[in-house]
């Protein structure tokens, strides 16, 4: 597949503090690649730099082989930026709005009309397309927020945790748009610490942590590098304990690793079944009620636990 | 092509902006009507109250007696009422009791130190009633004027001098005798070049028959509201900041020098608008004379200028709209207040008269006051023009230093 994003030990330093410590990746045309990472491991910083909206520290990417340092204005003319808030006029329609970003990215006449129409159709809301921005519900005005980010065709989509603090349905939404946009050929860099959403949308995956990249490959990649682990996920009440209760099954035997995740306990072990029978034991003896268990099969977030011991929401 | 699509956006969106429409057009009219309506009537001059003044004359020199011929001729008859007393504490007793509001004092020696060369050591002082600060100013303004004019005539003397000197006409001269040559100089000066002393009365009476309420506050609300509006229109550049619209626009390929240009064209486009609005309606409907069209339009143009540099300048040092919001009425009133937009600067006191110098409004109403007032052209007001130029640099500078952080 050719490479339409190529990133080489890219690194960024804020004073004596490291944000992102030499990443190297690579995405393909028309690929979806999540960058997943807990708050803080370096997400929005990396996709600053890609967007020529910070001065890389060390290090090189490229679009289409044009660099972010030497040619920004080729690159900018390349990649689609969805900012993370809604960056849109208030006092604009959604069509004022589009038409002038669609100016900004070079669009005339009527082709820039035609576009304006077509990414309105994309995210389903030509009929309120002459109503103010202002007068729009949240999830609207993140589908028009988007939509000004894909006029001009870029052949890749940069999105930054779009859906943070969002309602269930306006997620869906916007993966639904993510999947949309990228059925008509353009490549998607996407960030998320939502593992469900990176599993979901990416063909490939990279893990990043403290500003480093710990592992990248397709999901298959990812969770055949764990082995055939699973993961027990065991819910408490919310009064009671989670950390004692993770503490007391560390050195239960068969269990590899025990994290607390709000109220819940995961145990990754090579069996549920067999560690299940011991850990209701002491949980019992702690008095700690368990509500409910879950048994889930190898995934990114059991990835994500291996590789940096971590859970991916601890924080 | 961008550069008129982010012109279009920016007079959109104010456009839209209610705040910004008050502040750019609304209150501006507003205003300069209430101030018909307070101060159309009152016509020219000729209504100001009589201003009594007491004249010590402890000089007894050309200069001195010329002062006092000044004061008591029939020019000022209606603006001022003499009193003539030998001593400062008759005078100051006659100020302390409110029969005169102003003491005018010409030193003794006042004549012989301005020709010797030393006439720094000996001015006329203006003593004043401070319940009285336009009175004060009134006089304040005639003595200024007449100082003015002595100095102009003792450095023609000094020149003379100088010049007869580098043609060796004369080897050496004394005090004595620049003194004495100077004092028969000053006095052919003063008393027989009757068209230049008739100057300094034309001054003085037209500032005194021209002066008009109305058109002062026409002009000074133009000046001022100028400040308002280039303040409300910076912050647009905040609030591009806040709203991620700022930084949307450099992930787009557009250059920062592009965006930056469309926002200071639109300021100007608006503070122009602006403007002439204000004028039209003031010339059109109030009856407004604007004086030299020429002085005017490059007058208004620089004023926008250094006014939009100046809005800038404050969004630099606010965080936020709602900062600059308050911070801006705050200064701009402050400097309309020192600037005198609301009284004239010359009742002003010394220090706060050079102190108001440091805003384009204080330039811009005396620059407008020369054109307007004293139906000046663009070559009395080059000092002004070239100040306001020079405060426009400044300004634009420490605004460019300071909403770098924007871009960062
Ligand atoms: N301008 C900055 N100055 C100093 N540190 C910063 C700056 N921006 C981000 N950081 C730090 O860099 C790290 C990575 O931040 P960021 O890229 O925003 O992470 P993410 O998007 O993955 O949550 C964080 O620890 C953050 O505090
Ligand atoms: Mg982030």
């Amino acid at each position: 597949m050719k490479p339409i994003l190529q990133v080489h030990e890219l690194a960024k330093q804020y004073g004596d503090f490291t944000a992102v410590k030499g990443v190297s990746f690579e995405i393909g045309e028309g690929e979806i690649f999540s960058l997943l990472g807990p708050n803080g491991a370096g997400k929005t910083t990396t996709i600053s730099m890609l967007a020529c909206l910070l001065q890389p520290s060390a290090g090189e990417a490229s679009i289409a082989g044009h660099s972010v340092r030497r040619e920004p204005q080729a690159v900018k003319r390349l990649i689609g930026v969805i900012p993370q808030d809604i960056a849109l006029y208030p006092s604009l329609s959604a069509r004022e709005n589009l038409h002038f970003w669609g100016q900004l990215y070079g669009l005339r006449g009527k082709e820039r009309g035609q576009r304006v129409e077509d990414v309105l159709e994309l995210v389903g809301l030509r009929e309120r397309a002459q109503d103010r921005i202002e007068k729009y519900s949240g999830g609207m005005k993140r589908r028009i927020n988007i939509a000004a980010g894909l006029l001009h065709r870029p052949k890749i989509v940069f999105m930054d945790e779009p859906t943070v603090g969002i309602d269930p349905q306006s997620r869906r939404a916007i993966l639904d748009m993510v999947k949309a946009f990228n059925q008509q050929g353009m490549a998607v860099l996407y960030t998320t610490h939502y593992m469900e959403e990176a599993e979901e949308l990416s063909d490939r995956v990279g893990i990043i942590d403290h500003g480093e990249l710990i592992a990248a490959g397709t999901q298959r990649e990812l969770t055949e590098r764990i082995g055939s682990t699973e993961t027990l996920v065991l819910h408490i009440d919310e009064s009671q304990d989670a950390n004692q209760l993770a503490h007391a099954l560390e050195d239960l035997p068969g269990v590899i690793q025990s994290t607390v995740t709000d109220h819940q306990v995961s145990l990754v072990t090579p069996s549920a079944r067999e560690v299940l029978a011991g850990a209701f034991g002491r949980a019992e003896a702690l008095g700690t009620r368990v509500r409910s268990i879950d048994i889930q099969e190898p995934n990114l977030e059991a990835v994500f636990l291996q590789v940096t011991g971590r859970a991916l929401r601890d924080n | 092509m961008k550069f008129l699509a982010l012109l279009r956006k920016e007079l959109t969106v104010l456009s839209r902006d209610r705040l910004a429409v008050v502040m750019i057009l609304i209150a501006p009219l507003v205003m300069t009507t209430v101030m018909k309506l307070a101060f159309g009537n009152i016509g020219n001059g000729t209504n100001l109250p009589i201003i009594p003044v007491a004249v010590v004359d402890l000089d007894n020199g050309q200069i001195g007696s010329a002062l006092v011929n000044l004061l008591e001729s029939d020019a000022l008859s209606d603006l001022i009422v003499v009193t003539e007393v030998e001593d400062l504490e008759t005078a100051r007793d006659l100020l302390e009791t409110h029969a005169v509001d102003a003491v005018v004092a010409a030193p003794a020696n006042l004549t012989e130190a301005i020709f010797s060369g030393s006439g720094g050591e000996a001015a006329i002082s203006v003593y004043g009633d401070p319940g009285q600060p336009f009175a004060v100013g009134v006089v304040r303004g005639i003595v200024q004027r007449f100082t003015q004019y002595v100095a102009a005539g003792s450095t023609s003397v000094e020149v003379t001098f100088q010049q007869l000197i580098e043609t060796g006409r004369l080897t050496e001269v004394t005090h004595a005798m620049k003194g004495e040559v100077g004092e028969r100089a000053a006095f052919a000066a003063l008393e027989s070049d009757l068209v230049s002393f008739n100057e300094v009365l034309s001054g003085i009476e037209s500032v005194k028959s021209e002066f008009n309420w109305f058109k002062f506050y026409a002009l000074s609300m133009a000046s001022l509201f100028i400040l308002f509006s280039m303040v409300t229109a910076a912050r647009t550049l905040l609030a591009d900041h806040e709203l991620g619209t700022l930084t949307r626009m450099r992930t787009t390929p557009t250059s920062p020098g592009t965006i930056f240009g469309s926002k200071v064209t639109g300021m100007v486009l608006i503070g122009l608008v602006q403007t002439i609005i204000l004028m039209l309606t003031a010339r059109y409907f109030m009856g407004m004379t604007w004086g030299d069209p020429l002085a005017v339009a490059v007058l208004t143009i620089i004023m926008v200028l250094s006014a939009a540099a100046f809005g800038l300048a404050v969004a630099s040092f606010c965080r936020s709209t709602a900062q600059l919001n308050v911070a801006g009425a705050a200064v701009v009133m402050i400097l309309g207040a020192v600037g005198g937009n609301f009284m004239p600067r010359i009742i002003y006191p010394e220090i706060m008269r050079t102190l108001s110098l440091i805003g384009p409004n204080a330039w811009v109403i005396e620059a407008f006051q020369k054109v307007v007032l004293l139906n000046g052209t663009l070559s009395d007001i080059t000092t002004e023009i070239l100040a306001l130029l020079g405060l426009t640099v400044i300004f634009s500078v420490v605004a460019l230093f300071g909403l770098r952080r924007l871009v960062r």
